[in-house]
């Protein structure tokens, strides 16, 4: 297919830039966005203590509810569903307002929604930490705050797909393809997963099989059609030039869809045999998603390299767009070899590629963008973006590596039957020792968020609701005297 | 142009396609394992179809042991529980992997003139002598011939047996996992069968768990790793589980469940380390980690006893247990 510009319309004119739709998503936003930040401080808080007890296991070995195996999927929880999801809807419904040039409809149920939805991701948070966990990887929020998430996220994705269908402009871009599916495919696996995992079972080894599926498509499928959406939009808008290839993004978008939703069950599960050689072949044939993002991306900023590092939101989608190739170099080694790499820290390193270096950055770089333009403010400081630039670059590439390191030693010693289990498991503690650093800067960088989110809150306060304030207690002025 | 409706409708019909493969048609094939009975384990699927279970059987046999997997005790299930809250499954995988199986020749029982077995023995190895083969035949069972495949093996049996011996063609599964213990052969569906949350587990930080009751089945052992992992494997990475015990001050006499220390671990004098109940079920829910039932998707060799005088040796497929009767007796 040959290019089409960024805007529906032909030609090279950007759309009209129009405030009142970005306004309208003020409340949404607000209620969005920043407890999602608060997540994200909380995840990488709990992250960190869980990387430190690997190599001190006497770090706050006491108390209960900080044990590794709560801290753990605590973490994934605050940083997936209280800030990847909502995160995630929250710059979709941007991205459908400006794309179709609409107010976002219903704008006070989506706000509602994601109250309900943060109160759902609490009661998770604290159930998971009280020892209520489900026992399911990526499901483990307890059966009781599972309703109120699925009922949350309904009354988000309503008023999504009610701005979808009232755009003005008619013509589909290849983002909008990505973000109505993933409003679609979330309700379903989410449903799916409760209904089969907690509240009517399925028997024996198919609840892992369940799992395997729910965790791939939550993870690798949904985040893929999120960050890479909005990528293809919000990369070709930045740098003013349309996105380069149709078909590549029809491309990728068929590879998620069509293979990334089969992949996910690992070699030599307890199954019939058929299931993982038919995951595994979908697995390698996923290759064909991440080399056309990859060939879609290269050329839609070519040539614009120097620019598109230097403002800082859309460097942070450069460092998304290519963690996105990244996680699927990741996954394809994953799923050719025999099914032990999968089983050692190389899976957390692929796992915290795909949720932190590719959805959390594209979502910190469209928040940075977008945020000062809803709430008609504007940050602190560009350099206080730019830190926070830093400290999650430096701090994700500094845990994906040495998480990279630990697996590929631990796989090498597994293989070695002489090597006893417990130097195994101790030949990956200096790599655990570095990625504990990395973990470090990134709750220094979520830190940084929070204060730059307050920082834009309390500028907005300061330029339109002071005066206002100021001017209910001021009395009325006096008389000038002659 | 515009792609529009066919986009959607090919996304919607790709994740039905998946949910189809992934989760309705297993749910159809292996939805309907029940625990088996011994005689049926080494039975043929379709046992495990779940539209042939519906004509049928719904299995309850609490107490008689004669079921495999068995019904955990009381006490394990709530242990099971504890594994859950606390998020086990986080270090810890609950499966053996296998990579294929190889097939030895084992001669249980040799013949009175035995010269005729030595030579052809010594023939089916190069470099084997007369004295060598002797020698391997002077203690038995003994393993003549390793890492055949099943069609060689039963043909190198046939000379064996035509020589006057008495000869098992034994399984034996390979991997990794096996070859450190972990298991005797591989984890398949039938072993998860009562198990709710499967908590199979995807990182292994921590040793497989899956026959940790046959490798480690003293409770009080475990007891003492949730309290000080290093106490019983030094230099282990596993973090402590004290708040499931409580560490107090002796009370006129020490507690029935107080744990026994080695001197360089045990608490100060007038304390006491005593289990609480998650502590126990945990404990006792480990020590009942068991997949060593053979199966006809997991076949097993029995293990093969030294012969006695004038019994006939055991013959493979059937079930192994390791509280079943002894080899001597008839099956």
């Amino acid at each position: 297919m040959s290019e089409t510009p960024l805007s529906p319309r032909r030609g090279d004119a950007p759309l009209t830039v129009r405030p009142e739709l970005d306004h309208s998503l003020r409340l949404a936003w607000l209620l969005l966005v920043v407890p999602g930040a608060v997540w994200l401080l909380v995840g990488s808080v709990l992250g960190l203590i869980a990387s430190i007890k690997f190599h001190s296991p006497e770090f706050l070995a006491a108390p209960a509810w900080l044990t590794y195996g709560r801290v753990r999927p605590a973490q994934m929880t605050a940083w997936l569903y209280g800030f990847g999801l909502p995160g995630g809807l929250a710059a979709s419904l941007w991205m459908l307002c400006q794309l179709g040039q609409v107010r976002v409809v219903a704008g006070g149920l989506v706000a509602v929604g994601a109250l309900v939805w943060h109160l759902g991701v609490g009661l998770g948070v604290v159930g998971i930490l009280a020892g209520a966990a489900t026992g399911f990887e990526w499901l483990e929020i307890p059966g009781f705050a599972l309703p109120v998430l699925f009922v949350g996220y309904a009354l988000v994705a309503v008023g999504a797909l009610l701005t979808f269908f009232v755009r003005k402009q008619r013509e589909l871009h290849p983002a909008h393809w990505f973000v109505v599916a993933a409003i679609f495919w979330f309700p379903w696996i989410f449903s799916t997963a409760a209904l089969l995992l907690v509240f009517t079972p399925v028997r024996a080894v198919l609840q892992a099989l369940v799992n395997w599926w729910y965790a791939n498509n939550l993870l690798h499928v949904w985040t893929g059609l999120v960050g890479a959406g909005l990528l293809m939009y919000f990369v070709p808008k930045s740098l003013e030039r349309p996105l380069h290839s149709r078909y590549l993004a029809l491309v990728t978008f068929g590879g998620l869809v069509g293979f990334g939703s089969w992949a996910g069950v690992p070699t030599g599960a307890p199954l019939p045999a058929w299931i993982p050689a038919v995951s595994r072949a979908a697995g390698v044939l996923g290759v064909i998603t991440w080399l056309a993002f990859a060939v879609n991306h290269l050329q839609t900023t070519a040539g614009q390299a120097k620019r598109s590092w230097a403002q800082t939101p859309l460097a942070f989608a450069q460092v998304g767009a290519w963690a996105f190739v990244l996680a699927g170099v990741l996954t394809t080694v994953l799923v050719l070899g025999d099914g032990a790499l999968r089983q050692t820290w190389f899976l957390v390193a692929q796992t915290h590629v795909q949720l932190y270096g590719f959805l959390a950055m594209t979502l910190f770089g469209v928040i940075y963008h977008a945020l000062p333009r809803i709430l008609d403010a504007e940050f602190l400081g560009e350099r206080w973006l730019r830190a926070h630039f830093w400290l999650a670059t430096g701090g994700i590439a500094c845990v994906v590596v040495a998480l990279m390191l630990a697996g590929l030693a631990e796989h090498r010693a597994l293989g070695n039957v002489e090597i006893a289990f417990v130097d195994v498991a101790r030949k990956a503690l200096p790599y655990l020792r570095l990625s504990t650093v990395g973990e470090l800067a990134l709750a220094l960088g979520h830190l940084l968020l929070l204060g730059n989110l307050a920082g834009l809150l309390a500028r907005r306060f300061q330029t339109h609701c002071c005066p206002r304030l100021v001017a209910w207690f001021q009395p009325e002025p006096a008389e000038v005297r002659s | 142009m515009n792609f529009g409706p066919g986009i959607f409708l090919s996304a919607f019909a790709a994740l039905a396609f998946s949910w189809l493969g992934l989760v309705l048609l297993p749910q159809l094939q292996i939805g309907g394992l029940v625990p088996e009975k011994a005689d049926q384990l080494t039975r043929e699927p379709p046992r495990t179809n779940w539209l042939a279970r519906q004509k049928g059987l719904t299995v309850t046999d609490e107490g008689t042991g004669d079921y495999y997997p068995a019904a955990l005790p009381g006490l394990a299930l709530r242990g099971r529980e504890v594994y859950r809250a606390n998020g086990c499954h986080y270090c810890h995988t609950m499966h053996v992997r296998q990579t294929g199986a190889a097939f030895d020749l084992v001669v249980t029982q040799t013949p009175t003139n035995i010269t005729r077995l030595v030579q052809t023995v010594a023939g089916l190895r190069p470099g084997l002598t007369f004295g060598g083969a002797a020698q391997m035949l002077e203690t038995l069972p003994a393993t003549i011939v390793s890492g055949l495949t099943r069609v060689e093996a039963d043909a190198l049996a046939k000379s064996v047996e035509a020589a006057g011996a008495e000869v098992v063609v034994k399984l034996v599964p390979l991997g990794v996992d096996i070859a450190r213990g972990w298991g005797l052969r591989q984890s398949v569906a039938q072993d998860y069968v009562r198990d709710y949350p499967v908590m199979l587990g995807n990182q292994r930080v921590g040793p497989d768990l899956t026959n940790i009751g046959l490798r480690r089945p003293d409770v009080h052992w475990h007891l003492r790793h949730l309290y000080h992992p290093q106490s019983e494997v030094p230099g282990s990475t596993m973090p402590p589980y004290r708040y499931l015990f409580a560490y107090r001050r002796i009370e006129f006499q020490p507690s029935p469940d107080a744990l026994d220390w080695p001197p360089e671990f045990a608490p100060p004098a007038g304390y006491e380390v005593v289990p609480t109940e998650d502590a126990r079920a945990l404990a006792v829910f480990l020590a009942s980690l068991r997949a060593d039932a053979s199966l006809f998707e997991a076949p097993l060799s029995p293990p093969l006893a030294a012969p006695p005088p004038a019994a006939a040796p055991a013959t493979t497929g059937s079930p192994a247990e390791t509280n079943s009767p002894p080899a001597s007796a008839p099956q």
